[in-house]
């Protein structure tokens, strides 16, 4: 009597004690394993996050600045701060993978005499990305300038809401041949672009933009090893 | 009152009661303390395995650095991406040495800037340590600029 009671009490212990502790050890490792899996995505992610910042002033001489961010991963990308200089502003910007966004503009100081503007973004994946105009240079007088790569860079600014596709064409004024002709369809309430024009040599380019038939802005510009990266900067007023 | 006077047939039957009663209570105490000694080890094993978890999950940058030289202060901004909250210290090697160590709160998602006191010179070049109560390190570097 007293052998099988004793037996049953050795089984109950092993149910109630022995075994929901191995099962619980099992849940405990599961949740350990799963965390490990889980950041590791979270670094893959990261890893694949690739994204061209480009800062721009909407003009030569206004105290705004705008982001074109291309998102050049699959990856839906949140951005969650803008750096200028030693200035951060909080936004959060879903830009969806291969995907692009103009942020709001940004209103900066400017100073009395010149001035060395750095701009970065941080993405919620804990991504920094500098813009590859950096760094923007602001003199008294003259404006805006910067970026150290041949380029030319078109900004254009628009104050009216809806669907608008502007043609932006570069040619070079030596032999006709053209460098660029893109078209930018800009949608919704979109205040701005920008478009950089990649540059293989320094020559005289001309730069044409146009809505439609109606031209809006031709423009020679000379790109040289002194000044690689000229602006252009169109403002679109009419509807 | 001759079953009452039998006492051949008793002895056994007052022996096996009193063996179950002493297997009985011998066996509630071995469950109970079983079940106590689980639990309890249930519990150390959770936080012991929870403290890795937490320590896996860090996730943090140095966001941005920069240097008041009107106060000689270096300023580094530290982003907690990761899912749980971190506490860290920031120590700064290199052409002048400073540290932070004051175990500062950083809550997930957020952005923190540590204020770390050292007198430093433009062209300074600065190795920036930032470690965690968890043990995990992030490095930066920063050479201190004329503005």
């Amino acid at each position: 009597m007293s052998t099988i009671l004793g037996m049953l009490i050795f089984v109950g212990v092993l149910f109630t004690c022995v075994m929901p502790f191995f099962l619980y050890i099992n849940r405990v490792n599961s949740l350990y394993d799963q965390t490990v899996i889980e950041m590791k995505q979270q670094d893959q992610d990261r890893t694949l996050e690739n994204i061209e910042v480009y800062a721009y002033p909407l003009n030569d001489t206004d105290n705004r600045i705008s982001l074109y961010i291309k998102n050049q991963c699959p990856l839906t990308v949140e951005i969650v701060r803008i750096w200028v200089n030693d200035e951060f502003y909080s936004c959060s910007i879903q830009i969806p993978g291969m995907n692009w966004n103009i942020t709001a503009p940004i209103n900066v100081t400017l100073p009395e005499s010149n001035s060395t503007f750095y701009v970065k973004i941080t993405t919620a994946r804990g991504n920094c990305f500098s813009s590859r105009t950096n760094p923007l240079l602001y003199t008294a007088g003259s404006g805006w300038s910067g970026g150290g790569e041949l380029s030319i860079n078109v900004v254009i600014s628009r104050d009216y809401h809806g669907t608008v596709t502007y043609n932006i064409k570069v040619t070079k004024v030596s032999d006709s041949s053209i460098v660029c002709d893109d078209d930018v369809t800009l949608t919704g309430n979109t205040p701005s672009y920008f478009k950089k024009v990649d540059i293989e040599l320094p020559d005289t380019y001309n730069v044409k933009i146009t809505k439609g038939d109606t031209l809006l802005k031709e423009e020679q510009v000379e790109v040289t090893w002194q000044s690689p990266t000229q602006w252009v900067y169109v403002n679109d007023s009419n509807k | 009152m001759r079953l009452l006077t039998d006492r051949k047939g008793l002895t056994p039957v007052v022996a096996t009661i009193v063996l179950c009663g002493v297997v009985l209570t011998i066996g509630i105490s071995i469950w109970s303390f079983t079940y106590s000694i689980a639990r309890s080890l249930e519990e150390d094993y959770y936080e012991n395995v929870k403290r890795q978890i937490d320590a896996i999950s860090e996730r943090f940058i140095v966001e941005h650095v920069s240097y008041d030289n009107e106060t000689d202060v270096l300023n580094v901004w530290i982003f907690n991406y990761g899912t749980v909250d971190i506490q860290i210290d920031v120590y700064v090697r290199g052409d002048v040495e400073g540290q932070n160590a004051t175990a500062v709160l950083i809550p997930h998602g957020q952005i923190e800037m540590i204020r770390v006191p050292l007198a430093a010179n433009v062209g300074d070049e600065l190795s920036i340590t930032v470690m965690s109560r968890r043990q995990n390190v992030v490095y930066a570097t920063y050479v201190i600029s004329s503005s």
